[in-house]
């Protein structure tokens, strides 16, 4: 560890979110910590379920009922939000920390222009005139290349594409210069070529005004362009945390692996089906006394010390920014990665 | 906007047209000589081809329909054979009793249902919105004159809190001067406070019986949606710009909750101003609806065919209104605008 103080915009420690349902306790985020130093950008990955979006949600304070966050801290520019009330929250959202909804078709209010939706989070947290606003959220709308800004503003929802919505999205959670945006898969609506117009539009918007970004996907393409560290997320807690070269060039959790092999490669098109992760993630409600991805996992499939005991988060690599790691096995997979990696004399 | 209405009024209008013949086709096609039962079982045939021909009903078809077209552009809406007395005297000593009712029944209905639904979905509170399902179950599955019934028993009957079943007016109370037929407007307008709390209790009883239905249909379509948007997506981005949760429920929720309510609050509303049978018979109201009744029987056709125009008329209009409303909320529906 640098003894050097980092500047972090967020700090989530040991963040705990259940849902009470009939079916039991879903225990959807399980002590989860990351960091996210001022102006970098994370991603955090994970299959459908793995409770992402409940973690996105925690940080922002917006579970609902069913769901409650039991536990942790949650310190954002060094102020424990988790333990702020909801009206302390409102004046913290929109204006420190910012989301940018998963899917456009649904995150905006189908009866309201979209100017208003804009000027209605400047409107909530500056002090300014309803005219001083809708110039805002025309400069937004530029700022996000929607064509002809000034006459679109007053369009609905409906009147938008999917791709532009997006964009309206992104506008409204920068409309206030956040230091955070959570990001909750932006581009997963969104076809191809938009989304990578989208993903250009945000990363282009966050490098001028310095935002941090948490970006939630499962898209690890998205991750490679886009992010400095990555989280992986299974079951509720993160598996693996590694700067996005090291995760890239080495996975000490097996389920990192599998899911980076299930990402559709056309430079390495193989005959055959895409490899994928057999069998699906375990019920949150119910988690095996082990490590959760043993069921699944090529590694430890059936090893008693998978199956018993939950492992531990490992670091490895580099001690100033190493790969952490919850697998019994990752200290051998990092170290056969590198042997490999020598043995091969690559690059 | 001026389009659209436009293109409104032609709609309602060709409705009207279609109710118009399908009134005036309805009261021929049945059985039965109108002209025979005026002049009795016993007249000559010569008596009755005389009374024919006085009725025009030895016309074709299309003249016929084409006077009583020009009769009721021109306000002569003909006579009521029954009871001697012009088919516009009838309707307008009766109408408006009905469309009072009516109007009561629905603000009764309306206010408490958007009220309730409100309530009893925006914060968890699982006692009150227990109640209101089982009370617009209950209110659903209720016949409404069986409702007014018990309603008399127990509130007029037995406690004496509102008046039995004389009409309008208690019988020592003379009716206000008359400005818009509505007993209530009146006496306030001419300032008789008494007259204007004795018409409102009379009123009381018949029009909650008659709003009950319709107040358990709207609470349930109002609380349904408004539980269905809560979950919508759009509400959780506008909490994360910072607005708290009665400012996202206010502004966003129920405007998008509301547009059911208000298509069906809408047609209600008509069907309430048409007056109802059976419930004016339980609470003696000198509404439209036994008049009606009473001239289909007696095959009393001016008066039917008016009384069928006139809430086809109603209906246009309040579902006009509706559309204009309809368009004012939700901007989906506005005719797409080529630019």
């Amino acid at each position: 560890m640098t003894a050097a103080p980092r500047d972090l915009v967020l700090d989530v420690g040991d963040l705990e979110t259940n849902y009470y349902t009939q079916a039991g306790v879903v225990e959807a985020v399980r002590k989860v910590s990351l960091e996210i130093e001022r102006g970098h950008r994370v991603g955090l990955v994970g299959e459908s379920g793995s409770g992402k979006s409940t973690l996105a949600l925690s940080i922002l304070g917006l579970i609902e009922p069913p769901g409650r966050v039991v536990g942790g801290s949650v310190v954002l520019n060094g102020c424990d939000i988790a333990k702020f009330s909801d009206r302390q929250l409102q004046k913290v959202r929109g204006r420190q920390v910012s989301l940018v909804f998963q899917d456009p078709m649904t995150a905006l209010d189908p009866v309201k222009t979209i100017g208003a939706q804009i000027a209605e989070t400047i409107l909530r947290h500056r002090r300014i005139g309803r005219r001083a606003a809708r110039r805002n959220a025309v400069e937004l709308l530029r700022d996000v290349e929607v064509p002809q800004a000034d006459r679109r503003l007053d369009d609905y929802p409906h009147q938008y594409s999917g791709g532009m919505r997006q964009r309206v999205l992104i506008a409204i959670a920068l409309a206030n210069e956040p230091d955070l945006v959570i990001a909750d898969e932006p581009t997963a609506a969104l076809d191809v070529t938009t989304q990578a117009q989208v993903l250009d539009v945000l990363e282009r918007l966050v490098t001028e005004r310095r935002t941090a970004v948490m970006l939630i996907t499962h898209n690890l393409g998205v991750v490679a362009e886009f992010c400095d560290r990555v989280f992986v997320m299974y079951a509720g807690r993160l598996v693996e945390r590694a700067s996005a070269d090291d995760l890239f060039a080495c996975q000490a959790h097996p389920y990192s692996e599998a899911l980076l092999r299930s990402v559709p490669r056309p430079d390495r098109l193989q005959r055959g089906p895409l490899p994928t992760i057999p069998g699906s993630p375990p019920s949150l409600a119910h988690l095996p006394p082990g490590c959760p991805f043993e069921p699944r996992c090529p590694v430890g499939h059936g090893l008693d010390v998978c199956r018993t005991q939950v492992p531990v988060p490992v670091a490895v690599g580099d001690p100033a920014d190493p790969i952490v790691a919850e697998c019994h096995f990752a200290q051998e997979r990092w170290s056969a990665a590198v042997g490999r990696s020598a043995s091969g004399g690559g690059t | 906007m001026t389009r659209r209405i436009a293109g409104q009024l032609v709609g309602g209008l060709i409705s009207i047209l279609g109710a118009s013949i399908i009134a005036f086709l309805f009261m021929r096609v049945l059985p039965g000589n109108p002209a025979r039962l005026i002049v009795g079982p016993l007249a000559s045939q010569e008596a009755i081809t005389q009374q024919e021909k006085a009725m025009g009903l030895d016309q074709p078809l299309v003249v016929q329909y084409w006077r009583y077209i020009k009769g009721i552009i021109t306000g002569d809406w003909g006579f009521a054979y029954t009871s001697g007395e012009t088919v516009r005297h009838e309707i307008v000593a009766r109408l408006p009793a009905s469309m009072e009712l009516g109007l009561y029944a629905f603000l009764i209905a309306f206010v408490l249902a958007v009220l309730l639904a409100v309530l009893s979905t925006y914060r968890h509170r699982p006692w009150l919105d227990g109640s209101v399902r089982t009370a617009s179950f209950l209110g659903l599955g209720t016949p409404p004159f069986w409702f007014g019934l018990i309603a008399l028993l127990l509130f007029s009957q037995v406690w004496g809190i509102f008046p039995g079943p004389d009409g309008r007016l208690g019988p020592d109370t003379i009716p206000p001067p008359t400005v818009t037929h509505f007993y209530t407007f009146d006496a306030v307008i001419a300032g008789q406070w008494g007259t204007a709390w004795d018409a409102l209790r009379h009123i009381a009883l018949p029009a909650i019986t008659l709003g009950l239905a319709p107040w358990a249909f709207l609470v349930r379509l109002l609380r349904a949606n408004l539980l269905e948007v809560s979950r919508e997506n759009f509400l959780v981005v506008v909490r994360s710009k910072g607005l708290g949760r009665r400012p996202a429920f206010q502004k966003h929720a129920l405007p998008n909750a509301f547009l059911p309510t208000l298509t069906a609050a809408g047609l209600l509303l008509a069907q309430l101003l048409a007056g109802s049978v059976l419930v004016e018979k339980v609470f003696n109201w000198p509404g439209v609806g036994g008049l009606i009744v009473d001239s289909i029987l007696r095959q009393d056709f001016a008066v039917v065919q008016t009384f069928v125009l006139l809430s086809a008329i109603l209906y246009v209009c309040v579902n006009m209104v509706v559309e204009i409303l309809y368009s004012v909320v939700d901007p989906r529906v506005r005719l797409p605008v080529m630019k």
